[in-house]
């Protein structure tokens, strides 16, 4: 009974999680925006990751060749990698200190 | 200019220890530059030492052998103070010698 | 009721004050107790291993590797960038002046001072800037960092201060202390998607793997450079190690002898203070 359940909830979140309709140039192109300008913050940082670049780069070529759905799954890759770099310069400028050997 | 190689040979008894550093590329020919194109192979293919004029060692190498390569080999038959004369090769035609004294 | 209410919110509030006391204000920085901290931790981790060691790398802390290393050092790799580095040193400007007019005893023996402040710019001077503005006040083109005739003209300095103790001076100016700070934040802070420090390879992963190699302790890191590198198949400065280091933890790789790579150059110089110069050296 209780594994029915599990199978039913796991499979409208799958539903959910499912995108709706395909990306189109647009979406493409605000989704790189939207990495390039995390990515603009993490370089002022001094703290972009080079994993970031990669994909941003996957992603313009992808919309380059007219692949608008890997051009905006890299795009949100990039983003959430540009994200997390940005996260992590600003906790380590408290956190550096627990290292310190005194 | 400076020769490519370096020797330092030492007798100890009727045996002789020798070293030598060669400076060269080495080029694989399997290696692309930073434009994706093929750096063409370019590497020592004999390497010859002589002894008064008899040869005590040869080595024929090819692209699995790296950059500015290291040698050492022991031979017998020579005494302090002689020359020890080293001859190298390459698929270009290039080639270089040194000599060294048996110390 | 009302007044053990305001009793209340009166704690509350010196409580709220003093912890927003501790967070805004770091202690700052005594460079003197960092580095006694610092030599007595892996004089600790490491008993076995002498002063004049700690430059070997790990050389110093591997039995295995310093046994290969005493095999190829009975003909250095970097012999021929020694010659190199001579032959250019001692070579005239165009203008007829040279190299040891720049440097104070001529150049010789003086590579165990840098990275120094100079007062007059504010800023932190490695070896390398110091001879790329020899060559720009003498007339010449500054060379490219990290490879080619720098890691030769680096390396012969070096060959002239072999044995010298490390002696990085902090002089008494807010600048140097920034500079500093700089280096010591650089250092302990997680970088790149792999989010590691250099501490967290130097200090905790010190004499320990990473893949293949054994990890050197931070302490006298620097002593060998530059370095002829079997991975690199050529030599390269600290500074090429530091850009190809942060590449490793996959953070983009600041721009050669960026403010922050001669920050962290001066504050590991400075804690090596009294380690000997083991540079030019080699490494796997």
């Amino acid at each position: 009974m209780n594994l029915l359940r599990t199978l039913g909830l796991v499979l409208i979140l799958a539903a959910l999680a499912a995108p709706a309709r395909a990306a189109t140039e647009a979406d493409a192109k605000a989704a790189i925006d939207a990495a390039k300008a995390e990515e603009a913050k993490a370089i002022a940082a001094q703290a972009a990751w080079t994993p970031t670049e990669d994909a941003l780069a996957a992603a313009q070529k992808a919309l380059a060749a007219g692949q608008f759905d890997q051009a905006a799954m890299s795009a949100n890759t990039a983003l959430a990698l540009a994200k997390r770099s940005v996260e992590q310069a600003s906790e380590q400028k408290t956190l550096w200190q627990d290292a310190v050997i005194r | 200019m400076a020769s490519t190689i370096r020797i330092r040979a030492i007798a100890t008894g009727d045996t002789t220890e020798v070293q030598a550093l060669i400076r060269h590329p080495m080029d694989s020919g399997f290696v692309k530059d930073a434009n994706g194109v093929l750096i063409p192979a370019h590497h020592i293919q004999t390497v010859t030492f002589t002894h008064n004029d008899k040869t005590v060692f040869t080595a024929l190498w090819g692209p699995a052998v790296s950059k500015d390569p290291y040698i050492k080999f022991s031979f017998k038959g020579a005494a302090k103070g002689d020359m020890l004369k080293a001859v190298w090769v390459d698929n270009f035609g290039q080639t270089d010698q040194d000599q060294g004294k048996i110390a | 009721m009302r007044r053990r209410l305001t009793l209340l919110k009166a704690a509350a509030a010196c409580c709220a004050l003093v912890l927003l006391g501790a967070a805004e204000a770091p202690k700052p920085s005594d460079p003197k107790a960092d580095q006694a901290a610092f030599q007595a931790y892996f004089r600790a981790k490491f008993p076995k291993v002498k002063t004049e060691d700690f430059g070997n790398g790990p050389y110093a802390v591997n039995e295995g590797m310093r046994k290969q290393w005493e095999e190829i050092m009975q003909f250095p790799p970097y012999d021929f960038a020694l010659d190199e580095g001579k032959t250019e040193f001692e070579a005239k400007f165009a203008n007829g002046k040279s190299y040891a007019d720049c440097f104070d005893n001529g150049g010789i023996g003086i590579r165990q001072t840098y990275p120094r402040f100079d007062a007059k710019t504010g800023q932190i001077v490695t070896l390398d800037m110091a001879i790329n503005q020899c060559r720009v006040q003498n007339g010449e083109k500054p060379l490219p960092y990290q490879t080619g005739l720098m890691t030769s003209i680096t390396a012969y300095m070096a060959e002239s201060s072999r044995g010298k103790p490390f002696s990085i001076e902090i002089p008494d100016d807010p600048r140097a202390l920034a500079a500093y700070e700089k280096g010591k934040e650089f250092f302990y802070s997680r970088k790149g998607q792999l989010g590691f420090a250099c501490a967290s390879c130097h200090v905790t992963g010190s004499g320990e793997r990473l893949r293949g190699d054994i990890l050197a302790p931070a302490l006298g890191i620097l002593a060998a450079f530059p370095i002829y590198r079997s991975d690199w198949g050529s030599m390269g400065t600290i500074d090429r190690r530091f850009t190809s280091c942060s590449a490793q933890t996959r953070a983009v790789p600041l721009a050669p002898q960026d403010e922050n790579y001669r920050a962290l150059e001066y504050f590991l110089s400075y804690m090596s203070n009294g380690i000997p110069i083991t540079g030019p050296g080699t490494r796997p």
